[in-house]
């Protein structure tokens, strides 16, 4: 089983220091400093969105030059190979694979970026001049031991990385909430006389 | 790598932190086991540092005391000597022809802390002569 | 406040009005969220669906500007549902009575379309705040402070707190979350027109005399009236009153209502002194600019919102000839013919002590390494405070709270044909103040820059031929600014929001200067402004990167040029 980050809405304060970490982690390792995760806050929901590291992803297969690969239970993306063709983002159906290069503005001594697109009108367009797009996505931070940064980060233990044995644990968890869920509601049933 | 205590910055839920220091500049931040924040931060907490290190991102640090010798000349770079008596002379002239309470103060409540706060309350009250001072408590 | 922020976490439920800890606090908003894990109920009145609402046992979209009007009948439902706590009221507080002459006329029905909320609702509401096991606590930050009636709301807040009986117990009561990190230590520390470091009245001879024997001054040298208020300081140089505005680590013209009106009035300044880090709007503007250390610099103590004293240490030497801020006052005290001398924080900490009668306790030693000490604490030995008012025993002389209301009065500016929405400014989570430090930050100035968010209800902004990301013009009867337009179904309809760190998108431009008559705090929570498309979203694009890289030149500029400037005298 592939791992990947879970995500409980019910802790989620939308603060966005999942986003921070995540972007900065990268820029240390030399990656975009895009961060990896979005931020959805709906009417009614909040939550981190990020690559769930499918295993029959379809980011991998309509990739046309192999930069998308399957690496220690997780779908990685070699920013270095990756032409920019942005297939694997219309591809992704969760929204979690997208085009970026990273803006140099905000880099000292550069000041501003050169707009030629609306950013309103596509994601998919908008790019600055001087830099390099490529795929972006969650590599769960392959690059360092301790795991991912946003996980670290989080201040209300929101995120959570599920490997084969977490997510194991996580199911017996469940399997047996629902088995006394399914008694409470036998018994429930069994004093329910019938005419 | 050092570690040097602090407090965060910017909110008032005041969250203790270690700063990380690499040959005099801070690389990092990292939460403490404090009473409020046990062990976490926020995005301003963890990445709220290297404003210190003077990125020039945004606007560039003050490093030097500057004036402006009349209204319409432009600031200039001069020694702390010179900054000093120049605005001693002035603040002594104003106060001499409008009064102490025609100078007015305002505190910071962010980076600087209390003692210093203390100290120029002391100096708008002991030296200036007036209760002009305030903070931005009000906006 | 009178609870501690990590106390949150166990009282039986927690109000939230006009308060967005999630954007605000984050590290306190974690503690809402554990109390709920704890089994707390959480009630939310907010005119946006803040992200508390979502996890809130009952949520209340409230109206802009209604909130004297919703907590009176907040109060009166109480009263009604025989919820109040008579022998709380009976022992701890005066004028039930007379409180309750205004707040029989607000029911829950009355007020429906001032609040917007439905009467049952809010009674429901009223039950599970006034039933609350152990204890409740309301919380509101800038949703109450930046109104109109602003204090009138705080009394009210506080009556409803002693009539529900919800203070005076632990983890109960009142809990105003401080925006800036020291703006509790500033108030400490006497930086009150009014008070005295400690909140000893400036009014009060036997005070003066006090801080005249220990500051060394005769008596006649301190002032024994109050002082101007900071909101005023634009007025008073207009007319003719003040002459000298010395601004220690602040940015008003980015920070303060209507800021063109602003720059124009402290351009009439004799003198204006800046005391800073970054150069600023502001400091641009200056007479004297004196460069202090940083954050991270100097060393010192801080207060946080709940009263805790904690200290922080330095890191790293003071950059190019930066002095600690509390050395440039000794200096200019000291040629001004006042000396002062200190060696160091401890010294200036130890005579603060010395002074306060409640913070004598709060040594460095007691706050060594995550130490900390929360005042009231007045002697060595004293454990702090993490609640205030124990057993319903207030500061007040008789030790009595004395319940207070008002009656509701609209906002100031209402929206009309030409300027149809109500505009509210609020935080950027990412953002801090005028945005001088965390727009130097670099992982900070990536997640969120120019020119700012404005956040609209989709229906008002389909109106308006708007779509999300667009860059829109904003404007008012004060000025305009540009800003990104954000389609949030999370906003009430008829109401937009700016967040008030941008230049580019800066609200203050919109802004309207209107000051509590109690308070002197603008009104920057309402205010009519109107949202129009720009047609050409390239140009806008163009335009603002062209607009914020000149803002950032000048600034730039202004040092460069006055290092030269300083350097060509020297070789003269």
């Amino acid at each position: 089983m592939n791992r990947s980050i879970s995500i409980n809405p019910e802790k989620c304060i939308g603060c966005g220091t999942c986003r921070a970490a995540c972007s900065e982690g990268h820029k240390e390792a030399g990656l975009q400093s895009e961060p990896r995760l979005s931020l959805v806050m709906t009417r009614d929901i909040s939550a981190a969105v990020t690559c769930h590291h499918c295993e029959g992803a379809p980011c991998l297969a309509v990739c046309p030059v192999g930069a998308i690969v399957r690496e220690d239970g997780a779908i990685q993306v070699n920013e270095q190979t990756c032409i920019g063709c942005k297939l694997c983002a219309i591809a992704c159906p969760f929204g979690a694979i997208h085009p970026s290069g990273t803006s140099i503005a905000g880099v000292a001594g550069i000041k501003y970026n050169t707009p030629s697109y609306p950013a309103s009108m596509s994601t998919l367009l908008t790019w600055d001049a001087g830099v390099y797009t490529c795929a972006v996505k969650c590599d769960l931070c392959s690059f360092d031991d301790k795991g991912p940064h946003c996980v670290a980060a989080c201040p209300t233990d929101a995120l959570e990385l599920v490997d084969e044995k977490t997510g194991a644990a996580q199911m017996r968890e469940r399997r047996e909430r629902a088995a006394e869920e399914s008694e409470v509601m036998m018994r429930a049933t069994s004093t329910i006389r019938r005419p | 790598m050092e570690r040097h205590m602090a407090v965060c910055p910017y909110c008032g839920a005041g969250c203790k932190l270690d700063l990380l220091v690499e040959n005099g500049r801070v690389v990092g931040a990292e939460g403490l086991d404090g009473l409020t924040n046990q062990g976490e931060l926020c995005l301003k907490g963890l990445h709220g540092y290297d404003f210190i290190n003077d990125t020039k991102i945004l606007t560039p640090r003050i490093y030097h005391p500057m004036i402006r010798r009349s209204k319409d000349a432009p600031l200039e770079r001069v020694s702390w000597d010179e900054a000093l008596d120049f605005t001693a002379s002035k603040l002594l002239e104003i106060k001499e022809k409008y009064g102490p309470d025609s100078i007015m103060l305002t505190g910071s409540s962010r980076g600087p802390g209390n003692e210093a706060n203390y100290v120029m309350q002391k100096f708008t009250r002991a030296c200036i002569g007036t209760n002009n001072i305030d903070n931005c408590a009000r906006t | 406040m009178s609870c501690s922020i990590p106390g949150m976490e166990d009282a039986g439920c927690i109000f939230l009005f006009g308060y967005n800890p999630s954007a605000s606090h984050p590290i306190v908003s974690r503690r809402i969220v554990k109390a709920k894990e704890k089994g707390a109920k959480i009630i939310v009145a907010d005119p946006r669906v803040i992200e508390t609402a979502r996890i809130a046992d009952i949520y209340m979209q409230i109206n802009n500007g209604c909130n004297i009007a919703f907590l009176n009948a907040f109060c009166n439902a109480i009263v009604t549902e025989g919820l109040a706590d008579k022998k709380f009221i009976e022992e701890h507080t005066n004028g039930f009575d007379e409180w309750w002459k205004v707040i029989k006329e607000y029911t829950p029905e009355s007020v429906r379309d001032i609040t917007g909320v439905d009467p049952e609702t809010m009674r429901r509401a009223a039950r599970m705040y006034a039933t609350a096991q152990p204890s409740a606590i309301v919380g509101w930050g800038m949703g109450v402070a930046q109104q109109k009636q602003n204090v009138a709301t705080v009394h009210t807040l506080a009556s409803m707190a002693c009539i529900a009986g919800q203070i005076g117990k632990p983890n109960s009561g009142l809990a105003p979350v401080r925006g800036q990190n020291n703006v509790q230590g500033s108030c400490d520390m006497g930086m009150l027109p009014n008070l005295y470091p400690g909140y000893q009245k400036v009014e009060d001879p036997a005070v003066r005399e006090k801080f005249a024997k220990a500051w060394g001054v005769p008596v006649e040298r301190l002032s024994d009236h109050v002082g101007y208020r900071l909101t005023d300081v634009g007025h008073n140089v207009e007319e003719g009153k003040v002459h000298a505005f010395y601004n220690f680590g602040e940015d008003p013209l980015q920070t303060e209502p209507d800021a063109q009106d602003l720059k124009r009035q402290l351009s009439k300044l004799d003198l204006f002194i800046c005391q800073d880090i970054f150069m600023t709007q502001t400091t641009m503007l200056a007479d004297v600019v004196f460069p202090g250390t940083a954050w991270g610099e100097h060393d010192g103590v801080f207060t946080a919102s709940d009263r805790t004293f904690q200290r922080f240490t330095a890191a790293v030497e003071p950059k190019g000839e930066c002095w600690h801020d509390w050395q440039v006052f000794q200096e200019l005290s000291t040629r001004m013919g006042y000396p002062m001398h200190y060696e160091n924080t401890k010294e200036i900490w130890d005579e603060v002590r010395e002074m306060c009668p409640n913070f004598y306790g709060a040594t460095y030693e007691k706050m060594e390494g995550v130490g900390h000490a929360q005042w009231p604490i007045p002697t060595i030995e004293h454990p702090g405070s993490p609640d205030m008012f124990p057993g319903g025993q207030f500061t007040t002389p008789d030790h009595r709270a004395n319940l207070m209301a008002h009656d509701w009065e609209h906002p100031t500016e209402l929206p009309d044909e030409e300027y149809p929405l109500i505009l509210c400014t609020v935080r950027e989570v990412g953002h801090y103040s005028c945005r001088s430090m965390t727009g130097n930050c670099r992982a900070l100035a990536l997640l969120a820059d120019e020119p700012g968010e404005i956040h609209m209800n989709p229906a008002d902004a389909e109106a308006r031929g708007i779509s999300d990301g667009e860059i829109v013009r904003a404007h008012s009867r004060r000025g305009e600014a540009m800003s990104r337009a954000v389609l949030d179904p999370r906003i009430n309809k008829g109401a937009v929001y700016m967040t008030y760190q941008w230049w580019i998108g800066k609200c203050n431009n919109l802004t309207l200067h209107s000051l509590d008559s109690r308070s002197h705090t603008p009104e920057d929570k309402f205010s009519a402004c109107q949202v129009d498309a720009i047609e050409d979203q390239v140009w806008a694009e163009q335009h603002v990167q062209e607009l914020y890289e000149e803002l950032k030149s000048q600034l730039a500029d202004t040092v460069d040029n006055a290092m030269a400037a300083g350097g060509r005298r020297d070789e003269a």
